[in-house]
């Protein structure tokens, strides 16, 4: 799948995976892609018995003025790979 | 390598489980045919089990360990009774072809194998559904999820697949999709004369389904279920045409293979209404029976709206039928130039999908030789091609974004149709010489 659907580029099936798993992140985190191009695979990692959480962002393919407005509503940095992958917590 | 055998296994499941309960015996005696073939017991089977699904959607329930038992029991009854299942093969081409059917099943089941991708709409949209199913949800909890109102029937089939596999692994779940792909296929070139050689018809198979395989609509599309459900309408009604069956069950299947198209894509609605126009202008049969078929057809739809309404608040599509943006088109020359758009896009996805370059060449030639206009077949293209150009005459989204998008799915659903139509007129050009 990483394979296909890339690490920290296209869809960032990998660091998503990652991000769960390393950070246990309890409830469904919501998940962004800037890119227009590529599909959101939110999806793969939802868990219909889990609450959908805003306390985590991840960020994919990401937009500078787009992570500014999320520093703004609170959330600071965790993760960044390459400054195109981040995952934001509040 | 433990995949490849689950793969095996998965398409073990699927023959097995879909031979029953409609046999060729069965079969043969309502629709008067001696034409059936197995393709044709597996079609009529997916009917009469997707139906069971889409019933049992609705309840919370597992069926795995129940799904094992009727496999099981399945395996049996056919192991005791093979020579019986032997008589679904007239010669050793049968056999061959049977064989060449089972390749056709594992070589695309293997390709969705080494590239599991979900396409876009596969992950945004049909995933979900699929995955609730899967993680126990009910068709109650689909609501919370993105684009709740869409129909779940492909989902829920999907998710059965899925489940049973000892693997757990989300895309054996999706080759149902290539198993009604497949069937649809090769039921259509069993119609094939038997004057016509072996080769020719290995021939012609690969040829169609060269016009007709797109891997992209394996990745999680419903595309391949509503090609299905079209040509088994087209099957069921060219039994009707050919044998003049007065069976009522043939009028049954009729009525379900339209009436699952509301509970695969929003477009199933449509689809509903081209089909149960073109069952009350050419079922040749007492206008009562054509009353009762239109009446029931309407009572169930509109229940089965009733009951998405009840469990998710209320029934919508995308955006409303009717919008004050439908006036602009009093203006002649953006409907031109709308009319125009569309055009072009219908010709790229007819190139996309070649199989309509062959149907509207044969309907063409079939036109310039009988002189018949009034026939299912025209009627079905005008009013296909109609709805194509009304559903993005109505949008009120960019058509030059949507159309490169989702067009070319439309016009393949309808393809379906004519794979009987494309069959019996190379019957004719082929047996003439």
């Amino acid at each position: 799948m990483i394979k296909s659907s890339g690490y920290c580029e296209r869809e960032g099936y990998g660091f998503i995976k990652d991000m769960i798993q390393k950070h246990k992140i309890p409830d469904n985190p919501e998940v962004k892609n800037f890119s227009n191009i590529y599909p959101q695979v939110y999806g793969y990692f939802f868990d219909i018995k889990r609450k959908s959480n805003s306390k985590y962002i991840i960020i994919i393919n990401a937009e500078n003025n787009k992570l500014e407005y999320f520093k703004k509503q609170g959330f600071a940095i965790i993760e960044n790979i390459n400054n195109n992958c981040y995952l934001l917590k509040k | 390598m433990i995949e490849i055998l689950y793969i095996f296994l998965q398409i073990f499941f699927f023959l097995i489980f879909f031979l029953f309960p409609i046999n060729k015996n069965l079969l043969e005696k309502y629709s008067n045919s001696k034409n059936v073939s197995i393709y044709d017991v597996y079609i009529f089977n997916f009917l009469i089990y997707s139906f069971i699904f889409l019933l049992i959607s609705f309840i919370k329930i597992k069926i795995d360990i129940l799904f094992y038992a009727i496999i099981i029991i399945k395996t049996l009854f056919v192991i005791y009774n093979y020579k019986k299942y032997l008589r679904y093969f007239t010669n050793n081409n049968d056999k061959k072809y049977f064989l060449f059917f089972i390749f056709c099943l594992l070589a695309i089941s293997l390709q969705i194998a080494s590239d599991p991708k979900l396409g876009w709409d596969g992950i945004a949209h049909w995933y979900y559904k699929a995955s609730n199913y899967f993680q126990n949800g009910t068709y109650q909890d689909l609501k919370n999820l993105p684009l709740a109102y869409y129909p779940h029937l492909g989902t829920y089939i999907w998710n059965i697949f899925w489940s049973i596999n000892p693997t757990g692994l989300e895309y054996f779940g999706r080759i149902f999709y290539v198993f009604i792909y497949v069937i649809t296929i090769f039921s259509a070139l069993e119609k094939l004369s038997k004057e016509i050689t072996f080769n020719i018809k290995l021939f012609i198979t690969f040829i169609l389904l060269a016009l007709t395989f797109d891997r992209f609509l394996i990745s999680g599309y419903q595309e391949y279920f509503l090609f299905f459900l079209f040509y088994s309408f087209s099957l069921i009604f060219n039994f009707k045409d050919e044998t003049k069956s007065k069976s009522l069950l043939i009028v049954f299947f009729l009525f379900l293979s339209s009436y699952l198209m509301f509970w695969v894509k929003q477009e199933g609605l449509f689809y509903i209404f081209i089909l149960t126009t073109i069952f009350s202008l050419f079922y040749q049969k007492s206008n009562i029976l054509k009353l009762s078929y239109i009446t029931l057809m309407v009572i169930i739809v509109f229940a089965s709206i009733k009951l998405k309404s009840y469990y998710h608040g209320n029934f919508s599509f995308n955006e409303p039928i009717l919008n004050s943006e439908l006036l602009k088109y009093l203006d002649y020359k953006i409907f031109l130039n709308t009319f125009y758009l569309i055009s072009q896009e219908i010709i790229k996805a007819i190139i996309k999908y070649p199989i309509w370059i062959i149907i509207i060449l044969f309907l063409i030639l079939k036109l310039i030789e009988k002189k018949k206009f009034i026939n299912k077949e025209n009627i079905f293209f005008i009013i296909y091609i109609g709805l194509i150009y009304c559903i993005y005459f109505q949008t009120t989204m960019d058509i030059n974004e949507l159309m490169p998008l989702t067009l070319d799915r439309v016009i393949f659903h309808g393809s379906g149709f004519f794979l009987i139509f494309i069959v019996k007129y190379l019957n004719d050009k082929l047996l003439k010489k």
